[in-house]
């Protein structure tokens, strides 16, 4: 069984114990075959993982083609479907695989394309503004600290937003990202040093 | 920031806010909170900080799941379109197979003898009866046998009689004697190739899978047999409980009834956590601790690679994803792969393995070429001859194959 730790950071199921028995309830009925189960199963989860497959791709289409093709693997491969430990953590990691996947062949494909300089950089900019950029005024509090968490290099802001918007453990965040829990905790620490500095600037500024 | 008189160091300030902090770090943040009105203010937006953005609704007319329940359907159909004449006859040999088993992705088939067959990798599967009175083991009388052979890209999944259950990797091939499950009678199988065992341990029946270098005997557990030519010897890994190896001669190994078999001495045991090796002539035999996890991935579908040699990794992928692979550079052979393979495509993998590897990869239909992707060989430097000479079109090949990584 998991220990303790692992849920603690879940705020969000008041009751983990009910939670796990629902997971492994699923995962049953989609090994079995029964699709009212894979259904559950698929809208419990959808909503987070387009979200997290969104922040790599950054693009709201292709994250949904990503997690509608996983779970479709999951159900023609039902047979032979063992995910191990937490079914959250399992589901995120098959998300960010296909993700940086998918990453790698629109690159592959890109470069060979054409070279126009513009291509690459549009597709590792992000949807919010630059928050570098001068001419973005930021009024209000919400809106400076989604400026800074954006702002937060790309490593960095994928251990914050699993583990504050996906309320992953640090030793999930460490299954899904294949890195060290070590490296989790040094990634949130630096990301709450980032997000202090910048919003002290944002204090300062009223 | 620097000029703050009482600074309160990132980490601590993390696990505060992630209800982590020991109680002397509780302690600390109180305290460092009661210096200055500032820190309280700080803190505050913090907390919003370490709040959750709101979700939002992904997919606001449920397309995503209407493409996937669309596709359900579709491969349901598509499986039972692709019924090939092959599996047609297997079927009409064996108990008729029901709308519901059809209808499944991974085949499903039900053979005799209470022998349940899961094909997974879709085509169809070779099961035939053999004569085995001329086979490997000459004590064995001659009986009849049903063989399972695995086509490249394919894969098994056997719940046999006893409540054994085997996992038959790609190109491989196992025996099953018609009496096997029999009360009171050796539960023997014949393997060429890779199978993960799942014994149903039972100490009157004793369990065992026989290769053509030598022979392993369960004594409870999960293991996996590993008798591939490559292999070039009999491998075993062991996942739980333990195992015996005998050598293949007939002093070692006497499968009469009724032998006080207790009294052989195997060439080795192994534990859970080791992995056995025993050379083609029975001469060489080693044992090691391993991960497990590696060696048995490939049930659940992985191909697990952790330092492995290309040379190691290539039969693997032949097998896996029915391809044939040739190296260009015999030097590639020893260049090491760690990577984990689990439901890609062919295509994917192939990136992922070019781009670990540093490889191009060359293909013309199923056949591939892998080169090494080393710039001395196609830069040709910065000092170039002012009458360069056209360059060929293999030469242009290489280099925008180059650009693409």
């Amino acid at each position: 069984m998991l220990p303790s730790r692992e849920f603690r950071l879940s705020s969000d199921s008041s009751c983990s114990d009910s939670a796990t028995l629902i997971q492994q309830s699923w995962v049953a009925g989609v090994r079995a075959g029964d699709h009212r189960a894979f259904e559950a199963m698929f809208r419990a989860y959808r909503d987070d993982l387009v979200a997290f497959a969104e922040s790599l791709l950054r693009s709201h289409e292709a994250a949904q083609e990503v997690v509608q093709d996983l779970f479709l693997r999951i159900w023609q491969m039902r047979d032979l479907w063992e995910p191990r430990g937490a079914l959250n953590a399992y589901l995120y990691r098959a998300t960010r695989n296909r993700a940086i996947m998918r990453l790698r062949q629109q690159r592959a494909e890109l470069s060979f394309r054409d070279k126009l300089s513009h291509v690459e950089p549009a597709l590792m900019a992000g949807s919010v503004p630059d928050p570098s950029d001068s001419r973005v005024v930021v009024a209000d509090l919400e809106s400076a600290i989604s400026h800074a968490v954006a702002d937060l290099p790309a490593r960095c802001r994928e251990v914050f937003s699993l583990s504050r918007d996906h309320h992953l453990s640090n030793s999930q965040i460490a299954h899904v990202m294949q890195i060290s829990v070590k490296t989790v905790e040094v990634q949130m620490t630096r990301a709450l040093a980032h997000l202090r500095r910048r919003l002290a600037d944002w204090r300062s500024k009223d | 920031v620097t000029h703050d008189p009482q600074p309160l160091d990132d980490a601590t300030l993390v696990r505060f806010l992630s209800g982590e902090a020991a109680p002397d770090e509780v302690a600390r943040v109180e305290h460092w909170l009661s210096v200055s009105e500032e820190h309280r203010a700080e803190l505050e937006i913090l907390k919003i900080v370490w709040e959750s953005r709101p979700k939002i609704n992904a997919d606001p007319d449920d397309s995503m799941w209407r493409w996937i329940s669309a596709r359900m359907r579709e491969s349901a159909a598509a499986n039972l379109e692709s019924t090939k004449p092959a599996t047609s006859l297997l079927r009409s040999a064996l108990a008729p197979p029901s709308r519901r088993l059809l209808s499944r992705p991974v085949h499903q088939i039900v053979a005799a003898a209470g022998i349940a067959l899961f094909l997974i990798g879709g085509g169809t599967l070779l099961l035939r009866r053999v004569e085995s009175g001329r086979a490997r083991q000459p004590q064995q009388s001659a009986s009849t046998m049903r063989e399972v052979v695995t086509r490249r890209g394919q894969r098994a999944v056997l719940d046999l009689a006893d409540g054994s259950r085997v996992v038959l990797a790609a190109g491989s091939q196992l025996r099953i004697p018609d009496k096997f499950g029999v009360p009171a009678t050796d539960r023997d199988l014949y393997l060429e190739g890779e199978a993960y065992f799942e014994v149903r341990h039972d100490a009157t029946r004793p369990f065992r899978v026989i290769t053509s270098v030598g022979t392993v005997q369960d004594i409870g557990t999960e293991f996996v047999v590993t008798a591939l030519p490559e292999t070039k010897g009999l491998r075993v890994v062991v996942a739980e409980g333990s195992v015996a190896i005998h050598g293949r001669n007939a002093k070692s190994f006497a499968p009469v009834m009724g032998d006080p078999r207790a009294n052989r001495e195997p060439l080795l045991t192994l534990r859970a956590g080791e992995m056995g090796f025993v050379d083609s002539l029975g001469l060489s035999i080693q044992t090691r601790r391993v991960n497990v996890g590696a060696y048995t991935s490939w049930t659940r579908g992985e191909l697990v690679y952790d330092g492995t040699q290309l040379r190691e990794v290539v039969p693997d992928l032949m097998r896996w994803y029915d391809i044939d692979i040739a190296l260009a550079d015999t030097a590639l052979a020893h260049r090491r792969l760690t990577a984990t393979f689990s439901d890609e495509a062919p295509d994917e993998m192939l990136k992922l393995l070019a781009t670990a590897l540093d490889l191009r990869i060359d293909r013309r239909g199923r056949s591939l070429t892998l080169y090494p992707r080393t710039r001395s060989r196609l830069d040709p430097g910065p000092v170039r001859p002012p009458a360069t000479p056209q360059p060929t079109r293999s030469n242009l090949e290489s280099l925008s194959a180059e650009k693409a990584s």
